[in-house]
């Protein structure tokens, strides 16, 4: 339904931009991609003679094709984006952002689909489906080309929902040699296919604010919300959070960058809770809270960079059938190593092995340590 | 290693035509410039600003200032990436792709060469360019030289 009303809404701002019929806007197409490979080289044993699998992107843990198992697969990280940016008269734009993944079957999505207006100079207010700003690298996780690794490491950047509909306003100054910027949203957003089922969040708001100068950048952020599940979709349903019982829940995430050139290092921690009760992944467990955090080093030698990344979340259960969950701890230990060579101006090609260590409590691991696994990967990724 | 391989070629290109070679000769200077009749003051902080989408206008002006860039290969923007942005070409065209696909902005316009940055410059008083400090004429007014 959204999409209707939003492409109608693009028509309008197009219709108004051109209504005077002197000045036609100017169309940019630009955008980015990444074909990429994998395989598990190493799984642990699960039981009923299963083996570990390495999923990058939860929101679609019901499709296989975006999971690494023993088989090479070429979808789970390869995803094609097409950018439509027009330019009205004064300093309004209206942009558009497909995208295909193949973990999703390269089912094309409306990744974001906004109006664009400079108010001043200094401050932008953006309205339409946009990315969440959560992360450090949230603004642009799809664009590989725009970091060092394959994919963001997944304890933190593994997420459910990523894109949102609403307002946001961006105030960007500086101070001596320090540039600032400001960021306010206010929005809801929805995933069908995310682990615990059909999720929504509403009355979604958060703040941003990111300091840098030539070498060093620090962003913080805040985040709150009320969120249901459709709680009929799931396996076991449990009347704990759908949509007559919502949940509040809060989102806070600080992370710092230095740059030196040759060298670079960067760090990122969050901390996520949900107020009463939450389907977590596990049957029978609820979802109290998750700490994840990261740290990733790098330097470059000519065209070639070198890196390694140390991630970990752990997510404390709380049991609402089972008390036997209560303080349980998920958690699990990732490294990455890695490697990207800059072959050509808009492309780069990328090869990492990732690691992850299951440091879930006893109780959970008694079916096998299901989050252990060993990835090796390797793709190109490009901009246009 | 590109680098190494102008000025390999300057070189060689300097004993061919008979030239007097001095090291300065080979290592040129580069202007930034604007319209003669923007009387203004920029440090190179505020010259990064303006490349890099973080100031979007002059201080002294209202409307946006477009900023123009040289050919990627052009020594100049080679010299001006390095001393005026801090930034390495590959650091730069992320920085783009960043900015770029979260609407943060757009890239600056690249002219085909000096003249046409001049050109430009000398009939806009909200552009910005770089070149040559050979290149430059009374037709543009120089506000950093590096």
């Amino acid at each position: 339904m959204w999409k209707k009303n939003y492409i109608r809404f693009l028509v309008c701002i197009f219709f108004v931009g051109n209504v005077p019929g002197v000045n036609a806007a100017e169309l940019r197409w630009s955008g980015f991609g990444s074909i990429v490979g994998g395989k598990v080289v190493k799984d642990s044993d699960l039981a009923g003679g299963a083996s570990s699998t390495y999923q990058t992107d939860p929101t679609l843990s019901r499709f296989r094709s975006a999971i690494y198992d023993r088989d090479l697969n070429f979808r789970p990280d390869t995803n094609f984006a097409l950018q439509l940016t027009a330019d009205l008269e004064q300093d309004l734009s209206v942009t558009t952002q497909l995208t295909a993944r193949g973990g999703n079957s390269f089912v094309t999505e409306v990744e974001w689909l906004y109006a664009s207006y400079y108010l001043t100079p200094k401050l932008q207010i953006n309205a339409g489906r946009q990315r969440a700003p959560f992360y450090l690298y949230s603004d642009f996780l799809d664009l590989g080309y725009a970091y060092h690794w394959l994919r963001a490491p997944l304890n933190l950047y593994g997420e459910g929902l990523s894109v949102y509909e609403g307002i946001s306003a961006i105030f960007q100054s500086y101070v001596n040699d320090w540039d600032y910027e400001l960021q306010g949203y206010l929005g809801s957003g929805s995933n069908v296919t995310s682990v615990i089922g059909d999720t929504e969040l509403n009355g979604w708001s958060g703040f941003v604010a990111t300091v840098s100068n030539d070498w060093l950048k620090v962003r913080a952020s805040t985040h709150v919300g009320e969120g249901w599940v459709d709680v009929s979709a799931l396996p076991t349903p449990i009347q704990l959070m759908g949509e007559d019982n919502p949940q509040d829940f809060s989102f806070i995430s600080v992370g710092v960058f230095a740059d030196f050139g040759a060298y670079f290092a960067g760090s990122e921690f969050t901390f996520l809770e949900i107020d009463a009760l939450a389907q977590s992944g596990i049957t029978g467990a609820t979802f109290d809270k998750r700490v994840s955090w990261m740290l990733t080093a790098g330097m470059r030698v000519n065209d070639y960079l070198l890196h390694i990344t140390a991630s970990g979340r752990t997510i404390t259960l709380t049991g609402d059938a089972n008390p036997g969950f209560n303080d349980l701890e998920q958690a699990s230990e990732t490294i990455i190593i890695g490697v990207r060579y800059d072959f050509h101006p808009s492309a780069a090609v990328k090869m990492e092995y990732t690691s992850v260590t299951d440091k879930s409590d006893a109780v959970l691991l008694a079916a096998g340590k299901k989050l252990e696994v060993d990835t090796f990967a390797f793709g190109i990724d490009f901009v246009y | 290693m590109k680098k190494q391989m102008v000025v390999r070629s300057l070189f060689i290109a300097s004993l061919m035509s008979g030239a007097l070679l001095i090291p300065h000769t080979v290592i040129a200077e580069t202007s930034v410039v604007v319209h003669p009749s923007n009387d203004i003051t920029l440090s190179r902080k505020d010259i990064q600003r303006i490349y890099l989408g973080k100031l979007r206008t002059f201080p002294n002006r209202k409307e946006s200032v477009l900023p123009i860039n040289q050919a990627l290969s052009s020594s100049s923007r080679i010299q001006f990436e390095k001393v005026v942005l801090n930034k390495t070409p590959q650091q730069l065209k992320s920085y783009w792709a960043r900015r770029v696909f979260t609407g943060k902005g757009v890239p600056p316009t690249v002219a085909i060469n000096a003249d046409e940055v001049r050109k430009l410059v000398a009939k806009n008083p909200s552009t910005i360019g770089y070149m040559d400090s050979l290149n430059v004429d009374s037709s543009v007014k120089v506000v950093l030289s590096f």
